[in-house]
């Protein structure tokens, strides 16, 4: 190859890069239309997916009833230990009243253990009201607020139906026999009410989890409306 | 102090929210559909998200980008549908609109004849040049969704882009 045939390749080349960026440029402009969304779509959906986050973190952070027996154990400890250090009047108190002593002892666990729980109670305020996912943002100068509360017995059961005789499910599967693994409450998909409330009666988003063979699929269904949203499959880590 | 699973997922979910929900968009016919299948690869994102979250971002976004495209698939598989651009319009599909009313005209003609266009194209370049032009995505990135090179992506846009705009100058002499 000459000289000029390189110059005139080049030019081509370059002539090439041009035309193609600026075909690029129209695409991009006229295609970037496809990346707007509704007013609030990417808020609200922002604010239950920490919902979910914040859900799916929780039970690391519960204190469950093993810790609690052995938080409100230590304290005890702590006030044997106490006791172990009296004074020597107090000792000599407690060796002459050996009824006082058990009594008081009693009465010391007891508020020691209504103070445990308290503290837990506050700490996680699920534990005592039973809500699931409490998450609160203001849009445009709204507070929108989303609740999911407790999924319950008859609510697990018609999940668990709705999902299992969906079509979908029934052609994801394809005959094969399955477990319920899971059946949990999610956050619900997307929902802003005039008001801005998103309430459990009125949204019902739940996760039903299928095991076949290997594989697992989940069925997102929404109780409220009875119907399946999505059907799909979990993918191993 | 910070929950640093909840701030990378902010992080991220500000970055890649709308360029994930354009290609969705891009891909389906009706905007309820592009929203509820967006809100599933982000819900799956969390569900997996304490493993996910210590991965590199390339990764994140092949894996956010990989959901979106396989939901779609199976979006398609299950209702028997075909893909088509055209059928966007009929879904509700606005193009985004100019100030100046004469770019505007001038934009819905381009709009227009690239939709035409881009119908003709096949479906692996029509998903090329939505990864690339709607969501914005690297020729490496779009490689890690396609599982093609990075070289024969820039050669399937490359050819996709030549034959548009071939289509566009014989439609402008026509």
């Amino acid at each position: 190859m000459n000289e000029k045939q390189s110059e005139t390749e080049l030019e081509r080349w370059f002539e090439m890069q041009r035309d193609d960026l600026d075909t690029g440029r129209r695409l991009a402009k006229a295609l970037g239309a496809y990346r707007q969304t509704r007013p609030h779509f990417k808020e609200a959906m922002y604010l239950q997916l920490q919902a979910s986050l914040k859900r799916r973190q929780r039970p690391e952070d519960e204190v469950r009833p093993a810790t609690l027996l052995r938080q409100i154990l230590k304290r005890l400890n702590v006030i044997v230990e106490g006791g172990a250090r009296m004074s020597t009047s107090t000792r000599r108190w407690w060796k002459v009243h050996p009824v006082w002593q058990g009594a008081m002892a009693v009465l010391l666990a007891v508020v020691v253990l209504l103070g445990t729980v308290g503290a837990v109670a506050r700490a996680n305020p699920e534990v005592a009201s039973d809500i699931v996912v409490f998450m609160e943002r203001v849009l445009d100068g709204r507070t929108v607020t989303v609740v999911t509360g407790p999924l319950s017995d008859s609510e697990r059961d018609t999940a668990i139906r709705i999902a299992t005789s969906d079509p979908r499910t029934q052609e994801a599967l394809g005959g094969a026999q399955y477990t319920v693994s899971e059946v949990t409450l999610l956050p619900p998909t997307f929902s802003v009410s005039p008001e801005g409330w998103i309430t459990t009666s009125e949204y019902r988003v739940v996760g039903v989890w299928l095991q076949a063979g290997d594989s697992t699929w989940i069925v997102r269904l929404d109780l409220h409306t009875g119907k399946v949203i999505t059907v799909y499959q979990e993918e191993g880590d | 102090m910070k929950d640093s699973a909840s701030e990378r997922l902010g992080q991220f979910y500000e970055q890649y929210f709308s360029r994930v929900y354009g290609y969705v968009r891009y891909k389906v016919n009706d905007l309820t559909t592009a929203e509820d299948l967006t809100a599933s690869v982000f819900m799956r994102l969390v569900e997996r998200f304490d493993g996910l979250r210590r991965h590199e971002e390339e990764a994140l976004v092949r894996w956010v980008f990989t959901t979106a495209h396989n939901m779609v698939i199976d979006h398609y598989r299950t209702r028997r549908e075909r893909l088509s651009l055209e059928t966007l319009i009929e879904g509700g599909w606005q193009p985004q609109q100019e100030e100046n009313p004469e770019q505007d005209a001038l934009r819905q003609d381009t709009l227009t004849s690239l939709r035409q266009r881009l119908g003709e194209l096949s479906e692996r370049e029509q998903d090329i040049i939505g990864l690339k032009f709607v969501s914005q995505l690297t020729n490496r990135q779009i490689a890690g969704v396609t599982g093609l090179s990075e070289a024969n992506v820039a050669q399937i846009l490359h050819r996709a882009l030549r034959r548009i705009r071939e289509r566009l100058k014989e439609g402008e002499k026509a």
